[in-house]
């Protein structure tokens, strides 16, 4: 086993682990920044488990896992692992011969056997825990966000569609509906998006709010602009995102090569609000979304466990230089 | 102690072919939709570099790619149009 450098790993396995697919450009600049500074670290995805990486791990009588995961070229001995980076990896695979059942079994056994040995692995700095990403849920986070301090629009989350007419009219009228999930949504072999839209009184008790859950919060209808904020243990980040008129102000992942960004900085209050939340919900990294209206009120509209930060050229080599740091240490403190 | 320890998010990239349903029965909440695009075979392959393991485009590391940096496959930003940005198990994340 040898560094990227052809040097010898005897002696200096690889302490980072970092479990991403094999497209992850926003990991690669802090892969880069361990390479340059020889800090040995392991890349895998789930996907590759268990036709291209192995786990071999046995129980001590002390309660430690001992063992390696590891694939052809690389890999961690469990007993030395000291970081995981837990970014956007994608489902493990299986052989396609296993039918729909065998595969969901396989399935269970692996995500219980690699989530479980690893994450009991004593001393080992999580950025973030799996579980914790799980449940970093849109009404956990606006709950969190809230208890925190931070400011968060007037929200609702409802099965009835008799609800929404009067929480419009506390809105003054103006409210959005925005996913509690991701935004993609595939069908029919095609792909789309699932942007925050406004919602007009006409669709206010649309009959078909009742077929699912549904989120509506009061429109911020004097933003000024919007802030994204990378948050690496307790360190902020934050970016200032200005659209220009059109869908791009009110959600502007509707035509990010519009925007335009600079410098931030963020109040005290907000400081602290975002410190006691990442607390509350137990995370190291997040990626954070504010509207700042024309008072300069701060709105806590999104948590991102996993958020992406790369494409922001202001911000990109101080994020990558604080994960690494943090990666390299293996510990918060 | 969470109660979903047991969970494990991850990015799913498969694209579902099943049709939409009747309006009647199709939640509110998908009349967001945007961009509703075909799904072509990708032409393009995905692989890890085995020195320094980074990601590698037909062959080419990404990051030292101009070419591939500039294309929003590889931007990273955060749209949810590139490939990057599959849909979420279990997970909200942008």
């Amino acid at each position: 086993m040898t560094t990227p450098f052809g040097e010898s790993t005897r002696g200096q396995a690889p302490r980072v682990l970092v479990v991403t697919f094999a497209l992850d450009p926003t990991a690669d600049y802090v892969l880069r920044e361990l390479n340059a500074r020889r800090i040995p670290f392991w890349r895998t995805d789930l996907a590759d488990f268990p036709t291209r990486s192995t786990l071999s791990a046995e129980l001590g009588a002390d309660g430690r896992w001992r063992g390696t995961m590891h694939d052809t070229a690389r890999g961690v001995n469990l007993s030395e692992l000291r970081a995981v980076w837990w970014r956007k990896p994608t489902p493990f695979a299986f052989p396609d011969t296993m039918s729909g059942p065998e595969q969901a079994f396989a399935a269970s056994q692996a995500k219980r056997a690699v989530s479980g040995v690893l994450g009991s692995l004593p001393g080992v700095l999580w950025v973030n825990r799996p579980e914790r990403n799980a449940d970093c849920t849109k009404p956990r986070q606006l709950a969190a966000a809230a208890e925190a301090g931070l400011h968060v629009p007037e929200t609702l989350i409802t099965s009835n569609p008799a609800d929404v007419p009067p929480f419009a009219e506390r809105c003054g009228g103006r409210i959005i509906t925005k996913v509690l999930g991701g935004i993609v949504h595939t069908e029919a072999n095609t792909r789309g998006q699932l942007y925050t839209r406004r919602v007009p009184p006409e669709q206010w008790n649309d009959p078909r709010i009742g077929l699912t859950a549904h989120l509506f919060q009061r429109e911020i209808t004097d933003k000024a602009y919007e802030v994204r904020v990378a948050v690496v243990n307790g360190r902020t980040f934050p970016v200032a995102i200005h659209a220009p008129d059109g869908a791009a102000r009110l959600d502007w992942r509707t035509d990010s090569s519009s925007l335009r960004y600079s410098a931030a900085l963020l109040p005290r209050e907000v400081q602290q609000g975002i410190e006691a939340m990442m607390w509350r919900l137990d995370l190291v990294f997040a990626a954070l979304d504010f509207i700042v209206d024309s008072r300069g009120t701060h709105y806590l509209v999104d948590v991102n466990p996993g958020g992406q930060w790369a494409w922001i050229d202001q911000t990109r080599d101080a994020i990558t230089h604080a994960l690494a740091n943090l990666l390299e240490k293996g510990s918060t403190t | 102690m969470s109660v979903l320890t047991d969970r494990l998010p991850t990015r799913s990239r498969a694209i579902n072919p099943e049709p939409a349903g009747p309006l009647a029965t199709r939640p509110f909440g998908l009349d967001a939709l945007a961009n509703v695009a075909p799904v072509a075979i990708p032409s393009q392959t995905f692989t890890v570099d085995p020195a320094s393991q980074l990601s590698v485009i037909d062959g080419e590391v990404c990051l030292d790619t101009p070419a591939h940096m500039k294309n929003t496959i590889c931007n990273t930003e955060s749209d949810g149009r590139d490939s990057i940005g599959g849909v979420d198990e279990d997970q909200n994340d942008d």
